[in-house]
């Protein structure tokens, strides 16, 4: 197992949290396989590149988020295709104890999906705890920028909520 | 609904993957990711070897064997071997650029996406250099057929036979390539101009 190899097994072994969320919060469900294994494939083109200079999450999030931005349904279709993370998703995810809590969760993905592409970002990494010079950096924003579209963005999540009929 | 509530939620156990499952799957990739990268290079290569094989046995004929290969005559055939190596050396290119390092993924997100505007725009370049490929590839290899069939290689029913059969493989080649500029590459430029203009607004 070569260098890169290793840091990517170690870094899934403990962040795949976070692909598998952001694949929640940007593709439909019928996508959501693809794109985790679109991420998973950008997360490996990058670990060489990585510094050092932050933590392994902070890194993750920037090649997540940069490819998730710009990804869409029907580049899953290419040559590279796999296949591998289609036949696992139903074990990855794994329903809360509590089937209401499932449901509820189920509605916020549904209503930060309904968002623009980098608003859901922006709520995403924001419910991720990344603070707003963080999400400044990523995104090429300001803090005073990001804490304005947040704001946005948050108003737009909670109309998405509030037009689900029984909301969460 | 406050954003207390939501953040409970996102921090929950039910939206945690389950740990087993995230490292068979880790394992899983990892080991495609190899047998993959396994089967491409071994592709290559043995596409490499058939060419050179070729090669060899055109060079062998010129220097070799007077009268062999006439190339006044039968020069469709050097110019098909010449696209031949032409279509490998894109293939090695695409397989090294795969296993390559990401680009930068230190940029932010509005480069990262001006990166790709870039790379779709090079991509539709391509695309056409490709087009313009295969139109040359319908003209070397008619150029061979008759020529094989005027130095007595090919009669008249061998040519037609192997003019349509080349003829419908460039043309599903020409349809792919068509339906990856229409289809793929100019709606991606849109879509991502559009997710750019998203950082403009506001």
């Amino acid at each position: 197992m070569d260098g890169r190899d290793q840091r990517f097994g170690d870094w899934m072994d403990q962040h795949l949290t976070v692909l598998v969320r952001i694949s929640r919060a940007f593709a439909a469900p019928a996508d959501q396989p693809d794109l985790l294994q679109d991420l998973m494939l950008a997360v490996w083109k990058a670990a060489p590149s990585f510094r050092g200079d932050s933590a392994p999450a902070t890194f993750i999030h920037r090649v997540a988020h940069n490819r998730a931005i710009s990804w869409r349904r029907r580049e899953s279709l290419r040559l590279w295709r796999t296949g591998v993370v289609q036949a696992e998703w139903a074990r990855l995810i794994t329903p809360a104890e509590d089937p209401a809590r499932t449901d509820q969760l189920e509605r916020l993905y549904a209503a930060i999906r309904r968002l623009r592409p980098l608003d859901r970002s922006l709520v995403v990494l924001s419910l991720e705890g990344m603070t707003h010079r963080q999400i400044g950096e990523l995104h090429g924003l300001t803090e005073g920028a990001v804490g304005v579209r947040l704001l946005r963005a948050r108003k737009a999540l909670a109309a998405a909520i509030e037009e689900d009929r029984d909301g969460l | 609904m406050d954003f207390e509530t939501l953040q409970q939620l996102w921090d929950g156990a039910g939206n945690r993957p389950d740990p087993e499952t995230t490292r068979q799957l880790t394992e899983t990739m990892m080991h495609d990711l190899k047998t993959r990268r396994r089967r491409l290079a071994l592709f290559v290569a043995a596409l490499a070897l058939g060419l050179t094989a070729w090669t060899g046995i055109a060079a062998y004929g010129l220097a070799m064997q007077p009268g062999g290969l006439d190339l006044s005559r039968e020069g469709g055939a050097v110019l098909l071997l010449a696209l031949s190596w032409i279509a490998l050396a894109v293939v090695e290119l695409w397989r090294r650029r795969h296993g390559a390092a990401h680009a930068d993924p230190y940029a932010t997100a509005p480069a990262t996406l001006r990166a790709l505007m870039d790379e779709n725009a090079m991509a539709r370049r391509r695309v056409k250099f490709m087009a313009v490929m295969v139109g040359l590839g319908l003209v070397a290899v008619s150029a061979t057929l008759v020529q094989a069939e005027a130095a007595g290689r090919m009669t008249w029913d061998n040519v037609a036979s192997a003019g349509l059969v080349m003829g419908l493989v460039l043309a599903l080649v020409w349809g792919a390539i068509l339906l990856n500029y229409f289809r793929r590459l100019r709606p991606e430029a849109g879509r991502l101009r559009e997710r750019l203009n998203d950082y403009d607004v506001g």
